[in-house]
């Protein structure tokens, strides 16, 4: 009853509102790329974005951000399902795809391919590269192998050091220690006393650092595969007085491991460049979408941060 | 008639088609439906398509398989914040099981017997002990979001099985066979709420507890089975995503419990109990993804989206309670309004 009319008063509410939002109705002949990436929320994610939306006003191509409202991976991945039946119903050109969840995401990846909509696969691998064109991302072998190499030389080519590794299982965290074990072979000085994994979490890593530093109070540096673990491990350092003397390395860059770098807590990081993998992942889509030939691979360079360009990298 | 008095400042042509919406039995929220489908239409030309309208269908079947379980629990004046956490765990469990390669019987009934579980414990709980539903279901949604992580080892777990990617993605005439399977559940679940003692029990006891147990129903019995179906039905909707994507994740239902909610009290089920059904949840959950489905395709951001969605859940229900005062005072509140 007055539920039924104030529904209808609220459509009509609506019908009125609304058509604010509805710019932009796609310009004939003008093709479409939509890019799904995990948040708009989170700077990083804002950046990939930023740069996606530059490079589609670069080459000409209309670029859509999707993003899911919820970011949970199981919850982020319902919606990203929908977003990409939305984009095979809205019969877009290009989907560039960054999965919160890279196994559930398959099926419906697999329905964008039924549809012959090419996939450029951004930043996180979806578990089959069957089904995408290229992937677009960091190589974390070398993030890791340079951000090492930044450590070890700052140790002055010898010492002992710690790896703390991330979750257990995650791709990133293995492919860093790897770029690690890579740099070790060059540096014959260097030798890892311990190797532990704190979840990519900086409470974990505060303790698990601390224990290690009970045991082994003679290490020189600790190598994190992230920034969080990285505070984490400042954090334990600063507790047995050793800020300065043991050397802290992170990945990713955000503000909390600049600031700890400026206060010396830190001493080196690595920065994904979001800005670049959003502009490559689009310059990949308009390749495929032109039919040029495609690498299976665009690796978007990192920058190693240190105190002298903590101010300057993202420039 | 009731209504007549009620819509007296509302023009003619409302009255009218308010008084044509009772005959047929409409629940009102589908008349909303309707109303956006066309609106979405007009705003996005791809809106209207058999391929949209077929993945807003499929993507509401897990919610709507967990959301009418939870009707019942709401009907009762009760409620269940256990839904999302049930959710996950059947989620992880089918591929769990799936890959220790067990044969698919056992790998199919052992979520449902969980959920079963869950349920009774919450029922028991609440009905038998008299602890507080809301602390109950917390303590079980608690427990369950960890089990799900612990056994998951906090990962999405991916399985390989013709069998469960069928029935999550394969068709029947044309038509997705988790669409099928949801549509079966939905008409068991609406045969019972009309067709047995057992269905009009709920209601009664949503109208009030103290009538339904004077006139002789086993006011404890009924809460527990309800609890139990609800538990039931979130596992199976659990087991629908594990399907649908062949994998689960233990993160996947973190906000089922919510949405569930939102989907049956956009149905038209108060938190008061005694009034509302199934098939205005069916209605509320179709509103939501078309919602989010709708916005989605005018390129409105994902951030007011969640906003606009909120504000109609919000009116939605503030419109409810103000009409549910309104009748109490005029001592018109029919209970079993909906039952036929």
């Amino acid at each position: 009853m007055k539920r039924r009319i104030f529904m209808l008063l609220l459509l009509v509410l609506l019908v009125g509102v609304l058509p604010a939002w509805n710019k932009m109705e796609k310009a004939a002949g003008e093709q479409e790329i939509v890019v799904i990436i995990k948040n708009n929320t989170v700077p990083f994610w804002i950046s990939v974005a930023d740069g996606a939306r530059a490079a589609g006003e670069e080459f000409g191509y209309k670029v859509t951000i999707k993003t899911p409202v919820e970011t949970a991976e199981g919850s982020g991945n319902e919606q990203q399902a929908q977003l990409v039946d939305e984009a095979i119903a809205k019969g877009v050109d290009s989907v560039v795809m960054t999965p919160v969840d890279s196994k559930a995401i398959i099926p419906v990846v697999a329905r964008l391919k039924e549809a012959n909509i090419p996939i450029i696969n951004l930043n996180t691998r979806i578990a089959d590269d069957t089904l995408y064109e290229t992937f677009v991302g960091l190589e974390n072998i070398n993030q890791g192998y340079d951000t090492a190499k930044a450590l070890f030389d700052g140790m002055g080519g010898k010492g002992k050091i710690f790896i703390i590794e991330g979750s257990t299982g995650a791709q990133t965290s293995i492919d860093r220690v790897k770029g690690v074990e890579k740099a070790l072979t060059e540096y014959p000085e260097i030798e890892v006393i311990a190797q532990q994994s704190a979840n990519y979490n900086r409470a974990e890593a505060l303790n698990v650092v601390q224990n290690l530093l009970q045991a082994h109070p003679d290490v020189d540096a600790i190598f994190c595969c992230n920034d969080e673990m990285a505070l984490g491990a400042a954090e334990a350092v600063d507790a047995a007085g050793k800020t300065g003397q043991i050397k802290i390395s992170g990945q990713d860059a955000n503000d909390d491991a600049c600031e700890a770098i400026r206060e010396g807590k830190i001493f080196v990081t690595s920065y994904g460049n979001p800005y670049m993998q959003g502009y490559t992942a689009v310059q990949a889509a308009v390749d495929v979408l032109e039919g040029k030939e495609v690498e299976l691979f665009y690796e978007v360079k990192t920058k190693v941060v240190n105190i002298d360009n903590v101010d300057t990298f993202k420039d | 008639m009731v209504e007549k008095s009620i819509n007296k400042n509302v023009p003619e042509i409302l009255c009218s088609i308010n008084r044509f919406i009772n005959k047929v039995n409409i629940p009102g929220i589908a008349i909303g439906d309707a109303l956006l489908i066309v609106f979405f239409s007009i705003m996005s030309d791809r809106f209207l398509s058999s391929y949209n309208l077929l993945s807003i269908l499929r993507n509401s079947c897990t919610l709507m398989i967990a959301a009418v379980g939870l009707t019942w629990v709401i009907l009762m004046s009760q409620n269940n914040v256990s839904v999302g956490a049930v959710v996950s765990m059947a989620a992880v469990m089918v591929p769990i099981l799936n890959n220790k390669g067990l044969p698919m019987g056992i790998v199919l009934v052992m979520p449902m017997l969980m959920g079963l579980l869950v349920g009774f414990i919450n029922g028991f709980l609440i009905a038998k002990m008299k602890f507080d539903y809301w602390v109950v279901t917390f303590g079980t949604m608690s427990l369950m979001t960890g089990l799900a992580l612990v056994v998951a080892n906090g990962e999405t777990i991916s399985t390989t099985s013709k069998f469960l990617n069928f029935i999550g993605n394969g068709k029947f005439a044309g038509i997705y066979i988790i669409i099928w399977l949801t549509a079966i559940l939905v008409s068991i679940m609406l045969l019972i709420q009309r067709k047995t003692k057992f269905g009009y029990n709920i209601y009664s006891i949503g109208g009030s507890e103290n009538v339904a147990a004077i006139s002789g129903i086993n006011v404890v019995d009924t809460r527990i089975k309800v609890h139990m179906i609800s538990g039931l039905l979130a596992a199976i909707a659990g087991m629908a995503t594990a399907c649908m994507n062949v994998a689960g994740s233990p993160t996947v239902g973190n906000d089922y419990s919510f949405n569930a909610m939102a989907a049956v009290v956009l149905g038209g089920t108060a938190f008061a109990g005694g009034k509302g059904g199934i098939i205005g949840t069916v209605f509320g959950t179709l509103m939501l993804r078309i919602l989010a489905s709708g916005l989605s395709m005018m390129d409105i951001d994902s951030t007011w989206q969640k906003a606009i969605i909120g504000l109609v859940i919000v009116t939605l229900i503030v419109a409810d309670v103000l009409n549910d005062q309104r009748k109490a005072v005029k001592g018109s509140r029919r209970i079993y309004r909906d039952v036929i």
